[in-house]
């Protein structure tokens, strides 16, 4: 057991302890509960999770947080918008957008993360890269999708180039 | 008074909901009725949330959360299953790709 | 009614219509696609208002904390569950 994974480990239950907390309002009623659930967690979550080869920094992530939560309101604005317009402004199409982001947690929270951008929908990746799907398609999209890749690429620690390939599959 | 706006608040979150039911009957693909359903689940979680707020009630708020995690859990279980050969997880497919 | 209540009320209103206007998209919109975009972030709109106005309303910060996990679980189940609903459409649609 190396010692980055004891201290992901260690990582991984103070964030559910910090969950939990969050639960039980503060309250210390149920700490024995907590002494037995949290560790449990922990071990579930590392089972069925285990650290790949990108790590997530939390810190670079809390930094994220405001400018993504301030764009994915301009993305309910602008769905909302195109939803109660009269002339429904919506011309849906597909565009295909390679990405670095090829291991299974960067690519899903990238995914995830352009679903809630402003008029980009995230349907998995193929050969040719990420299935995005526009309620309209501008010649900015696809550079919009790109800024946003390398600012989530700056939450995971940098040793990860390297090991791109190590998960054995073809960055397509 | 400010608990009678947060139910007339839900109120108008569950008329939203009754609209989304349109979507479930019309279709037409399975996966427009799934979304009215996530749609149903998501107004469940506001709803939720205003009555707790309404009625000073914080074991509501864990209903919310309780109602979050299983309208994940049910959009999960439709790609299960729409998708064949246990599929949906998109890195499965990808290796079942030529 | 005091300035906060005042602000309470406002946000309300925005949550609510932000729920309206995803149900409105979920009609309207022309493919299923674009249904989704309306489902997925509309809706997490408006409950991030309702949210903040409960949050407010209550005036406790543990159930300040509890409110932001409830947002914050919905709105990531929200992301994840457009992309593999999305990819479950395509499927279906025999694009792939």
């Amino acid at each position: 057991m190396s010692l980055p994974f004891v201290l992901i480990a260690a990582k991984r239950a103070a964030l559910f302890a910090l969950v939990w907390l969050v639960l039980s309002g503060g309250s210390a009623a149920g700490l024995g509960a907590a002494l037995f659930a949290v560790p449990a967690a922990a071990v579930v979550s590392l089972i069925l999770l285990p650290p790949g080869p990108r790590r997530l920094r939390l810190m670079r992530v809390l930094a994220l947080l405001p400018g993504f939560l301030l764009r994915s309101v301009s993305g309910g604005v602008d769905v909302a918008w195109r939803a109660l317009h009269p002339g429904l402004p919506v011309r849906p199409g597909w565009i295909s957008v390679k990405t670095r982001m090829t291991d299974g947690v960067a690519r899903s929270l990238y995914g995830a993360e352009t679903s809630l951008l402003p008029g980009t929908l995230s349907a998995g990746c193929d050969a040719a890269g990420l299935k995005v799907h526009c309620l309209e398609v501008t010649a900015r999209t696809e550079e919009r999708l790109k800024i946003e890749e390398r600012r989530l690429a700056r939450a995971f620690s940098q040793d990860a180039v390297s090991q791109d390939g190590e998960d054995g599959r073809d960055d397509g | 008074m400010m608990d009678d706006l947060f139910m007339l608040a839900a109120l108008g979150v569950l008329l939203s909901v009754a609209g989304a039911l349109i979507r479930a009957w019309r279709g037409p693909s399975r996966a427009d009725r799934m979304m009215s359903a996530q749609l149903i689940g998501s107004g469940g979680v506001g709803m939720a949330v205003l009555i707790a707020a309404a009625r000073s009630e914080p074991a509501m708020l864990d209903v919310a959360l309780v109602l979050a995690l299983l309208s994940a859990f049910a959009a999960l279980a439709f790609v299960k299953t729409v998708t064949p050969a246990g599929a949906g997880d998109p890195e499965a497919d990808e290796a079942d790709a030529p | 009614m005091s300035v906060m209540e005042t602000i309470i009320a406002a946000l309300l209103a925005l949550g609510v219509f932000f729920y309206f206007a995803g149900t409105i998209g979920l009609l309207r919109f022309p493919d299923t696609h674009s249904r989704l975009h309306a489902l997925t972030k509309a809706d997490n709109l408006g409950l991030g208002f309702i949210v903040i106005a409960a949050a407010l309303h209550w005036g406790d910060g543990w159930i300040a904390a509890k409110l932001a996990l409830v947002w914050v679980l919905a709105l990531f189940a929200a992301g994840m569950a457009a992309q593999l609903v999305a990819r479950a459409a395509l499927k279906a649609e025999g694009r792939e």
